[in-house]
């Protein structure tokens, strides 16, 4: 492999090194992957998830992307801007894949998130014991209101 | 806190409104105060509070911050029936005006919820009472603390702290310079800028929100929400419905308010406020479900109301978003500090410490109580701890199950102590168990259903023969 930026002057050697430290800069800030705070396997009874992520420098540029398939077929990139967190509502039954960057870097290793909404047969019997006390307690106010109001 | 990149207005004219309204409350409560010569007055705005004054106060303190960032965040995590579910709590303020009239009609000289309980079920009860309303109305306090520092962080970028410190300074000052009656007369104020500020945000939205396009990106992006079948949502129907119920019938927010107005004005004054807040919930939840449609990224979900009016119509409207949204907090904030610190004066320094005390004795104590509430809550609210619904539907247990002991109390005269503990102890247990188990969405249902089967299976087991008179105090001193 040759050296790149070989130059014969001071001057030229000079700017050769600066262009090599920058250009490993740049190599450095593009290995800076971004991580998500928390957990990365979640699991959601109502379908909505809060996703957060660590800072990684001033003026970074995150994209978060949302798969159903671990290998990320069909991405989706659901946010890009400055944020360090986003909220996700929902989603139905199933089991989704997170990866964010920074700055078109590289991606963060995967989260996670297994959606399995509560059962419709608990929602409705609770809704409907609900619906029982509201009415009986109607009953009792609409009872006493000729005593209330006389 | 998470870098969220919409601030709407700049802290410089975040801080112009603040200090604006800010003036504007402590100068009428402490021109409203001087009014306050008695401990009636103080208190109970000397008991002659009409139906405009009266509908225009239970309208704005029910719309608290709850309504304005929780309503949203109902429909963004909950969908079209969070929406519903939120604008339930209306039926708390419906089915209290019966209860307002027969409270005003057997206790004419009451001065809280707490005395009712221990005139109607004596000193236990009353004491499990005063451990429930005073938890659950510190939580509320809490909430609402929280809730003025994220909005003033969302829409001007003011650091929540700071925020939080002056929302919650101001309304401790203007409540203890004057009372109930700066806390009803800055509510007339702050009803009216609500209303009109709400009208202005509603018209505005629907004219700059194409309903399709929300309709269309909800159906790909977040089907869920339009789902009827929702199991969470379907849950939190009735489950907000009778924590609504239980906050209004249990809380001396709503009993001192019934025991300042006439007994014509109550029951009026809570029908009417009752209709007027229906659809507050609803316009302020749909707003927040044209989030993805506009492209806002929403860091927390109690963000939500506010940024999206506020970006919807830009740096004016953002304006009166700001306004709406402070004189909501502060219309709760300050009566949440009267009557809490009403019931701590009157139900556990004149009855259980100082029976003896003057009025001026009662005065200084009631002011130390607002400040010390206000200085308690400051420090709670500092970490930032949990979303709103986190906070607050932790106490949604405990005041269900106080739902049953209180109605039949005032309707039943074999209504007994026993249930009444019984029921309160059960449904709070039942109920915070459920919301650790299963979670919030149930836990206000549990306890008012494991309340209501407990008191009705006492009141058959055990019938008491409760005399009503026994319930106006002073009248049965005096006739003795």
């Amino acid at each position: 492999m040759t050296f790149p930026y070989r130059t014969t002057t001071f001057s030229s050697w000079y700017l050769s090194l600066v262009l090599i430290l920058i250009s490993s800069l740049n190599l450095v800030a593009g290995d800076q992957r971004p991580e998500f705070r928390g957990k990365y396997e979640l699991m959601s009874r109502d379908g909505h998830v809060r996703l957060r992520w660590q800072a990684v420098g001033p003026n970074a540029i995150y994209e978060l992307q949302q798969s159903d398939t671990p290998a990320f077929d069909n991405a989706e990139t659901i946010y890009r801007g400055p944020d360090l967190a986003t909220f996700i509502s929902g989603l139905p039954d199933g089991v989704y894949y997170y990866r964010l960057r920074m700055n078109d870097g590289d991606w963060s290793e995967p989260l996670t998130l297994t959606v399995k909404h509560y059962s419709l047969q608990l929602a409705l019997t609770l809704a409907g014991l609900g619906a029982i006390v509201f009415l009986l307690t109607v009953a009792l106010v609409l009872k006493g209101t000729p005593k209330a109001i006389r | 806190m998470e870098h969220q990149s919409y601030n709407i207005i700049s802290p410089e004219h975040g801080w112009i409104i603040i200090a604006g309204l800010s003036v504007l409350w402590i100068g009428l409560g402490y021109y409203w105060g001087r009014r306050a010569k008695s401990m009636d007055g103080y208190m109970l705005a000397g008991r002659r509070v009409g139906l405009a004054l009266g509908t225009a106060t239970v309208m704005a303190t029910w719309v608290t911050s709850n309504t304005t960032m929780l309503a949203p965040q109902f429909a963004l995590e909950l969908g079209i029936w969070g929406m519903i579910a939120y604008s339930t709590a209306a039926l708390g303020l419906l089915l209290f005006a019966p209860l307002a009239a027969r409270i005003r009609r057997l206790m004419p000289r009451g001065y809280t919820s707490g005395d009712f309980i221990r005139l109607r079920y004596g000193k236990p009860a009353w004491v499990l009472f005063l451990l429930i309303s005073i938890f659950y109305g510190f939580i509320w306090l809490i909430s609402m603390g929280m809730a003025g520092g994220i909005l003033m962080n969302a829409i001007a970028g003011i650091p929540y702290e700071i925020g939080m410190s002056v929302i919650l300074f101001v309304c401790v000052a203007y409540t203890l310079f004057g009372g109930l009656y700066a806390v009803i007369g800055t509510d007339y104020v702050q009803s009216v800028l609500i209303l009109i500020g709400i009208v202005i945000i509603g018209v505005a939205v629907f004219q700059l929100v194409d309903f399709g396009t929300v309709y269309a990106d909800l159906s790909t992006d977040k089907p869920m929400l339009l789902n009827a079948l929702l199991p969470a949502s379907i849950m939190a129907v009735f489950n907000n419905l009778l924590f609504g119920v239980g906050e209004v019938f249990h809380s001396n927010v709503w009993w001192s308010r019934v025991f300042a107005m006439s007994q014509k004005a109550g029951r009026r004054a809570y029908l009417i406020g009752g209709l007027i807040w229906l659809p507050v919930p609803v316009a302020a939840g749909f707003i927040a479900l044209s989030s993805g449609s506009i492209g806002i990224n929403i860091t927390r979900p109690d963000m939500v109301g506010p940024l999206v009016a506020a970006n919807v119509l830009g740096q004016a409207g953002a304006i009166v978003v700001f306004m709406v949204f402070f004189c909501s907090l502060a219309s709760s904030l300050d009566s949440l500090l009267a009557s809490t610190s009403d019931l701590i004066t009157q139900d556990i320094y004149k009855k259980m410490i100082k029976p003896q005390a003057s009025e001026a004795q009662l005065r200084k104590a009631s002011s130390r109580i607002v400040l010390g509430l206000g200085f308690v809550a400051w420090i709670v609210c500092l970490p930032r701890i949990g979303t709103l619904a986190d906070v607050l539907f932790f106490a949604g247990p405990l005041v269900a199950s106080t739902i049953w002991p209180i109605a039949t109390g005032l309707f039943w005269r074999k209504a007994n102590a026993r249930g009444a503990i019984a029921g309160m102890i059960a449904g709070s247990v039942t109920g915070l168990v459920f919301y650790f188990v299963v979670g919030w969405y149930s836990a206000s249902l549990i306890g008012a259903a494991t309340s209501m089967i407990v008191v009705v299976l006492f009141t058959y087991l055990f019938p008491g023969t409760f005399e009503w008179h026994k319930l106006d105090e002073k009248t049965a001193a005096s006739n003795a």
